[in-house]
């Protein structure tokens, strides 16, 4: 594909905060529908959906502030170009409700939106580079657990608590979310949940 | 045949990616009809029988887990040999999956592998087209001289090239983390390299299956 466009850097862009703000969680469904928009400036994700839907429902996991991190690593070799998502997040104390999140996250095939601080919605697991032609969910590129680490610390002021890593391999950069994102807005007892439409 | 032309290289070959997209088989029948077209080196025709669609299953594999070699060997003569080796990983060890593998058993097979070169460079979307294809197991080259309605139209079944399964390695592992699955290997020994099918490709709605016209 021909370069057709530069970019352009604002003050905007030189301001935006760092990390991450929020992070939703959801399984990949028989049936869900993405829609994918490609542009010459754009690389975004505008509808996720439910077989069927309206929505898409979300699980959100809060963390403890200024820890989490996406970092995306690519490389090229011969003419392909890999992506390697990792998303990092500490859930402090290491306590039932954890250890069951944890199990959740466990075996199954994820897609995951993380929120920065920039207020820009990054999706992983999501890809429309070598996709499935027929079904989303026969999709290979989706996120895992790829990792947990938890630690009760030593000291009395040490931190308790798991560190997660979401990860993914993909064939394009990961992409903005561009539809709807509906917050939850009552996440007691980690029952909340957020939609994307 | 002189040799006009050469090769050129372009900045598209060097982007071309590995791997394989989808692998397409099915079993030879005495009535299939194939039809060749040795000027380019393509197949325009896999009916079965005459004028009606031939039917292949899908095999999708785990990502990054599937490719065709093909080597060639010259021993002086006026032909050379081409092994050609298609493999895939299929995970999980189903009952389901043995089932389908079991029907390769005993069985002459012809198969198409479409790499994932069919999209354009830099775009993202999947490609319908199906171009980049190579079919193993179908080849004309000292192939029987059973004709069915001209030239390049012959009877394959009898050719005696087709493609056949040679192995299915795997297991489950032994720790929890290890790799649980078989790699099929798909063989085929044929005195011309592998030609693209140019004819018609419709897949069916679960991509599972398609027809070849």
């Amino acid at each position: 594909m021909a370069i057709t466009n530069g970019i352009n850097i604002g003050c905007s862009d030189i301001v935006g905060a760092g990390g991450i703000r929020n992070i939703l969680i959801r399984t990949w469904a028989d049936g869900d529908a993405v829609v994918y928009t490609n542009t010459a400036t754009t690389h975004n994700i505008s509808s996720i959906k439910d077989t069927g839907g309206s929505t898409a429902t979300w699980f959100n996991y809060e963390f403890k502030q200024e820890l989490p991190s996406l970092t995306v690593t690519a490389a090229r070799e011969n003419g392909s170009t890999s992506y390697e998502c990792a998303l990092n997040f500490m859930m402090p104390d290491m306590d039932t409700a954890k250890a069951a999140a944890l199990q959740s996250l466990m075996d199954t095939c994820m897609m995951v939106i993380a929120v920065g601080n920039n207020g820009k919605a990054y999706v992983l697991g999501v890809s429309q580079k070598y996709s499935n032609e027929k079904a989303m969910i026969r999709n290979q590129t989706f996120a895992s657990m790829t990792g947990a680490e938890g630690s009760t610390g030593a000291g009395i002021n040490d931190d308790n608590g798991w560190t997660v890593t979401m990860g993914c391999k993909q064939w394009e950069a990961p992409r903005l979310y561009s539809g709807t994102l509906s917050l939850y807005t009552n996440a007691g007892s980690g029952t909340g949940t957020s939609t994307t439409s | 045949m002189a040799i006009a032309d050469g090769m050129a290289i372009n900045c598209s070959d060097l982007q071309a990616v590995g791997g394989t997209r989808w692998i397409a088989i099915r079993k030879f029948e005495s009535t299939d009809v194939v039809k060749f077209n040795n000027t380019d080196h393509t197949i325009e025709i896999i009916d079965q029988p005459s004028g009606t669609d031939a039917v292949w299953g899908v095999f999708e594999s785990r990502i990054e887990s599937s490719s065709l070699t093909v080597t060639g060997n010259n021993e002086g003569k006026e032909f050379s040999t081409y092994e050609c080796t298609l493999s895939w990983f299929i995970p999980g060890l189903t009952t389901a999956q043995f089932a389908t593998l079991y029907k390769f058993d005993g069985s002459c097979l012809m198969a198409m592998v479409v790499d994932n070169n069919d999209t354009t460079s830099g775009t993202t979307v999947p490609s319908a087209s199906q171009v980049h294809n190579k079919v193993i197991g179908v080849s004309g080259t000292l192939s029987n001289q059973d004709m069915a309605t001209a030239l390049t139209d012959i009877n394959p079944e009898r050719t005696q090239q087709w493609c056949r399964l040679q192995s299915v390695e795997g297991g489950t592992g032994t720790a929890f983390s290890d790799e649980i699955g078989v790699t099929v290997t798909l063989v085929a020994k044929q005195y011309e390299i592998p030609r693209a099918y140019v004819g018609s490709i419709t897949m069916d709605a679960d991509g599972l299956g398609l027809v070849t016209g």
